[in-house]
């Protein structure tokens, strides 16, 4: 191939490599966003007594997750994903329970997860040192 | 009696459990091992992209900045491959980011001078009309030992026989002996000599290379009755053939050392 056409390939290469970087990025800004959203509510609920709405959240919010899961497998580290998926199941059996101060306590951790996530990923001086 | 009945309900219970847990156990891990089959696949042909696209030079005839760039890509494929927890993109995105900062550099080389100096560095003089040039040897940290070594290593053994040694960009050293000291050429003794090209290949595997024999102005018909006289019937039963300057057909057969 001649080098000039190879340098061509790899510009086309640079912009798909930044291209993806960045909407990646968007993403999951995007979708943490919307998982905080919820998890939100499940904590408003939660403290106000309304175990049902609280339950219906929390199964909205795992149906969002897996649909989200897969592209964050593909951009994150799968033990986030683990992380993601325990917190979730535990929060699933306090709410069955009941009890208040652990399903805020696990709601918080949740949150955390979400939250770090976009941070972790973000293109910043902190994260490339 | 009712007691021993409950028990063996539960030991077979107990046994049921255990056969599941087993089966589960070594379901997972024969998915994870596929899963490391299919990533080990995938950074394989990645691997083997790149490295095509890099070039094909040897490992030691690699600039300082291409081994560099060679071991780094080793690594970052072999770390996601062994450990299927890291996603995949992990792996291919530095490797991409790797070869477009290869490549570009090589271009950049390739097309001004003064920017090759500087990636690819000059070759440094080291014995210059028969006299070691002690602050090159102390710039290229090269040592009297090391420029014995490779003089040895080039088959020159007396350094009074070395009119120039120069240390080339990717670290080997050309040694170029003093003319009294160097092999006779035919040049020397004026002798007349014939030109020598190189020889086309006919037949590779039993399979006509069609191109090699436009390029000699032969056809197919030719091949085969030259190979007709030798004995050979069909083309497919010749492992190699190959055409010299001169005009001479050299074949093999096929397992002819078997026939023998």
């Amino acid at each position: 191939m001649k080098p000039n056409r190879i340098m061509l390939v790899m510009m086309i290469l640079l912009v798909l490599v930044v291209g993806t970087a960045v909407y990646g990025h968007r993403y999951l800004n995007k979708s943490s966003q919307l998982l905080q959203q919820s998890i939100d509510k499940v904590e408003d609920n939660t403290k106000a007594g309304r175990w049902e709405e609280a339950k219906k959240e929390l199964a909205s919010i795992q149906e969002n997750w897996s649909t989200i899961q897969k592209p964050w497998t593909i951009l994150l580290d799968h033990m986030e994903i683990d992380n993601i998926d325990t917190s979730l199941s535990r929060m699933e059996k306090l709410l069955e329970t009941g009890n208040t101060p652990l399903t805020l306590a696990e709601a918080a951790t949740l949150r955390q997860y979400v939250k770090h996530i976009p941070d972790k990923e973000a293109f910043n001086l902190k994260n490339i040192f | 009696m009712l007691k021993s009945t409950t028990d063996k309900t539960r030991r077979k219970h107990n046994l049921f459990l255990k056969i599941n847990y087993v089966k589960w156990h070594l379901k997972r891990k024969e998915s994870a091992m596929l899963v490391s089959f299919a990533r080990t696949l995938i950074l394989y042909s990645i691997v083997i992209i790149v490295m095509r696209i890099m070039g094909k030079r040897q490992i030691g005839q690699l600039q300082p900045f291409e081994l560099a760039v060679a071991i780094m890509i080793s690594e970052l494929a072999a770390v996601p491959m062994q450990n299927t927890g890291i996603p995949l993109t992990n792996g291919i995105i530095p490797i991409i980011t790797l070869l477009i900062a290869q490549v570009t550099l090589s271009f950049i080389s390739l097309k001004n001078l003064k920017a090759r100096g500087i990636i690819c560095g000059k070759p440094s003089v080291l014995v210059e009309n028969g006299k070691i040039i002690e602050t090159n040897m102390r710039n290229e940290m090269y040592t009297l030992n090391d420029l014995l070594e490779q003089l040895r290593i080039k088959n020159v053994p007396n350094i009074a026989d070395v009119e120039f040694a120069i240390l080339e960009t990717n670290g080997q050293l050309s040694v170029i002996p003093k003319s009294q000291k160097r092999a006779v050429n035919a040049e020397d003794l004026q002798l007349p000599t014939k030109y020598e090209g190189l020889p086309l290949d006919l037949i590779i595997d039993g399979q006509i290379e069609y191109k090699n024999l436009k390029k000699a102005g032969l056809d197919e018909i030719w091949l085969s009755r030259e190979l007709a006289k030798s004995g050979v019937t069909r083309t497919r039963d010749v492992l190699f053939a190959s055409l010299d300057t001169n005009g001479s057909l050299y074949f093999h057969k096929k397992h002819e050392e078997r026939e023998k």
